[in-house]
């Protein structure tokens, strides 16, 4: 049994190493940042999944009209990552990952190429593959927090009630549009150029 | 061939085909997602399916009366499954035609079957399949972060 001088002891040497390493447990990485970009009156969210082949096959599609709405400042565009597949949510922290070095629409779409071929080889399902995959690509990373934007993500997924992907939800002023795969999603978003 | 016999190889077929396709996902991949005591139900359909294919030749060989009794405990154990499943879709105001679409060809192999059928096993494989979907089931309608 415990004496309680001993128990006193125990209790003061945990309360200094408190107060000495703080931060130790609760100091986590900075936050990953949220990847939304331009500042367009229109909101523009894109909901797609790395392992959903009709995702894959809208992005060079929607690539070079998203590009020229922001030129345009036309809309105000987030990149959801939906997490379809057990692997989704290792492919959607990578890409925040790479945001964290460099977030601007050129980079972040290119990055989302890489994922989605990757994704579509079926080679990178493991964080050692998935780091030795964006180095071999050039790609800048670093280690980020994502639990507040996976939070952000999944109040959006439930706030625009995503059931399937490719999902895009343009939202001007009071006015909500919900298009669902690939051809709908383009010709809503050519209807704003 | 008779009626019965081209029901047996044509709608498991179909149902085969339904959830095949419902996987490859044409122009979007729905979220819908379910399984039953952690297999994925779209594993249990195609193993549901070929099971009722591999009944067919059975039934004309000296296990027609054990092939006949299986075919009737496992479409009324299906039929009591997909009573609960269609519950799910109504509770989650969510439909996946793909999936009712699977349950239409276990109702229609059901009718078929339905006179020949031994009515006791077959309530009770009922309410077997409601009580396995009831503990067993997990539906899952938007894909969310864990």
């Amino acid at each position: 049994m415990i004496s309680k001088t001993s128990f006193l002891k125990i209790l003061f040497v945990a309360l200094i190493a408190g107060f000495l390493f703080p931060a130790a447990p609760f100091a986590g990485e900075p936050e990953a940042p949220f990847p939304t970009f331009g500042s367009g009156a229109v909101e523009v969210r894109l909901y797609t999944d790395y392992f959903c082949p009709p995702c894959r096959a809208l992005e060079p599609e929607v690539e070079p009209v998203l590009k020229k709405l922001l030129r345009k400042k036309t809309i105000r565009l987030t990149l959801v990552d939906v997490p379809h597949n057990p692997n989704s949510p290792l492919y959607a922290r990578y890409f925040l990952y790479s945001l964290a070095k460099r977030q601007d629409v050129e980079h972040a779409i290119h990055v989302r190429n890489i994922l989605f071929e990757a994704a579509a080889r079926k080679d990178s399902n493991a964080k050692e593959q998935m780091e030795s995959l964006l180095k071999s690509r050039g790609i800048a990373y670093e280690s980020r927090d994502t639990k507040s934007v996976f939070n952000r993500y999944n109040a959006l997924i439930k706030e625009d009630r995503i059931e399937a992907t490719p999902t895009c939800v343009i939202i001007k002023g009071d006015k909500r549009e919900k298009s669902i795969g690939r051809p709908d999603i383009v010709s809503a978003l050519k209807k704003l150029q | 061939m008779t009626w019965r016999k081209a029901v047996n190889i044509s709608l498991p077929l179909i149902g085969l085909g339904v959830v095949i396709f419902y996987q490859l996902c044409d122009t979007a991949c729905s979220a819908l997602q379910g399984a039953l005591l952690g297999v994925d139900l779209k594993v249990l359909g195609i193993l549901f399916m070929t099971v009722l294919l591999a009944i067919v030749p059975l039934q004309s060989s000296r296990f027609s009366s054990l092939a006949g009794h299986l075919r009737t405990v496992l479409l009324a154990g299906a039929l009591g499954g997909e009573v609960m499943l269609v519950r799910f879709q109504i509770m989650q105001e969510t439909y996946c035609p793909f999936c009712l679409a699977f349950g239409l060809c276990i109702v229609l192999l059901f009718a078929a079957h339905f006179p020949r059928m031994n009515g006791y096993a077959a309530i009770v494989a009922f309410f077997a399949g409601v009580g396995v979907f009831v503990v067993g089931f997990t539906g899952s309608v938007l894909p969310l972060y864990g």
